[in-house]
């Protein structure tokens, strides 16, 4: 695939981001055994006419190289011919609209993509085609933005991912004072449970999720809050699966079993 | 101005490559831009046009996206040693540009600038490029081959007197200086094509 390293200026954010990208291209051809090479593949391969897009978040403690760097994602995409991944900074944010006015989550669900829509033109514009996903910070984050944005997505990844609102704060009060303001989040914006709930009421879209975690996620209990509160909402309007991957635990393991699972589930839709 | 740093595998020159793209920050659906590709020198990187000019307001203004690829040591050309840099220049790195962006796919929308060793390639640049231009070019390769370039010019180009014969001729270019400093050359050469890309219709 082709690697893509952007900074881009964000008006919404007021300063410069940034975002990878792995697009479709051209690959090497693999060596003979003795030596020569096969013919090489070249530019006619994916000529798809658009890609799929997958808008991969990274975690806490991590940044727009996360998956690069730990998972095999290019890999994992490359098979599949057609699939973009972009892999924006989310600088600590969790993903959302801040309530101390950085706003995150506008940021993610329509100015990035519209802005890379331009620079790239085969990225598709369809729902359907658009995917969220992340782990642990960033799988809440694509729960946020999937659910408080769901024009946007087709598709919810969550993985290693509990609710904020259920989160302990003990010792980063100021980090959370920050980001989703004082008090209990159960009755904010940042409930991820309860965006689930009321998107389930809505006749706004319902994007389909998958959610799940590794058996030894130290969040697993979380994980599980989050499963009953979407379990609840009649009728399984996201088609949801939840999935635990036994002897894991909150790990790059887990990532890369997690986001082959998602991709492949979404590209064999 | 936004930016983007490539790295894509290039057939033609057996290798991934990056290119340093510049780009207007607010792009329009439906519409495509010209291009103006900017090569290094000898010893050089992609980032050395853009440590050496402003290329900023270039971008903003007039609407353009601007390229800087890795050329290594090739002069942009096709070398005997089989890396085909030139047709890299000419055909691919245009090519893959419009397949990716949203940048003019016909040859009228192009154009080429190099200093030093980059300059022997984009004065060569005659098939991909409407408009072709150079700040102190290497115009005659013979000269390399009693300095201390590296890889060796005979590794790449051949025998010293085998130049022509393998396809790699003597340049005339005249050199229209204004200044003996590297850096306001390199900002003339720029507002110059600037104004032939103008004339050319770009914007």
């Amino acid at each position: 695939m082709v690697l893509m390293q952007f900074q881009i200026h964000s008006k919404i954010l007021q300063m410069e981001t940034d975002v990878w990208a792995l697009i479709p291209g051209t690959k090497p051809a693999p060596r003979r055994p003795n030596g020569q090479n096969q013919e090489r593949t070249g530019p006619e391969e994916n000529q798809e006419e658009t890609w799929k897009v997958l808008w991969l978040l990274h975690g806490g403690v991590g940044d727009h190289t996360f998956w690069l760097r730990h998972t095999p994602i290019e890999s994992i995409a490359e098979s599949y011919g057609n699939l973009a991944v972009i892999l924006p900074d989310a600088y600590g944010s969790s993903c959302v609209d801040t309530v101390s006015g950085a706003r995150f989550g506008t940021y993610l669900s329509q100015e990035l993509p519209g802005i890379l829509r331009r620079i790239l033109p085969k990225l598709s514009d369809k729902r359907e085609d658009n995917w969220v996903s992340g782990f642990s910070n960033g799988g809440y984050g694509s729960l946020y933005l999937g659910f408080t944005f769901p024009e946007s997505y087709g598709a919810v990844g969550a993985f290693g991912a509990g609710d904020k609102a259920d989160a302990d704060f003990t010792n980063i009060e100021a980090e959370k004072e920050r980001l989703f303001g004082k008090g209990d989040l159960h009755s904010s914006p940042y409930c991820a449970s309860q965006l689930v709930k009321d998107l389930g009421k809505s006749d706004r879209p319902k994007p389909i999720l998958c959610h799940g975690c590794g058996s030894e996620d130290p969040w697993r209990d979380m994980n599980e809050i989050v499963r009953d509160a979407i379990l609840s909402v009649p009728g399984d309007p996201y088609h949801y699966e939840f999935r635990i991957w036994e002897g894991l635990g909150h790990s790059s393991a887990c990532c890369e079993a997690a986001i082959r699972y998602f991709i492949q589930k979404m590209m064999e839709q | 101005m936004n930016r983007v740093n490539v790295q894509s595998y290039v057939p033609s020159v057996h290798t991934y490559l990056g290119i340093q793209l510049l780009f207007p920050e607010d792009l329009e659906y439906d519409r495509r831009y010209p291009l103006l590709v900017l090569l290094h020198g000898r010893g050089k990187g992609r980032g050395q046009w853009e440590h050496m000019v402003y290329l900023e307001d270039l971008v903003d203004e007039k609407k353009i996206f601007v390229a800087m690829p890795q050329g290594n040591q090739s002069a942009f050309v096709n070398l005997m040693s089989g890396e085909r840099w030139g047709d890299f220049l000419n055909r691919e790195l245009p090519d893959l540009l419009s397949g990716w962006f949203p940048i003019r796919t016909e040859r009228e929308g192009r154009g080429v600038l190099g200093v030093d060793m980059g300059g022997y390639g984009a004065l060569r640049a005659v098939e991909g490029y409407a408009l072709q231009g150079a700040v102190c070019p290497v115009c005659d390769l013979a000269d390399l081959y009693e300095t201390d370039y590296h890889p060796y010019p005979k590794a790449l180009f051949g025998p010293k007197e085998d130049l022509a014969r393998n396809g790699y001729p003597v340049l005339s270019w005249e050199e229209t200086k204004t200044s003996s400093c590297l850096r306001e050359q390199m900002q003339e050469a720029l507002q110059d094509m600037v104004k032939r890309g103008g004339e050319l219709g770009w914007y």
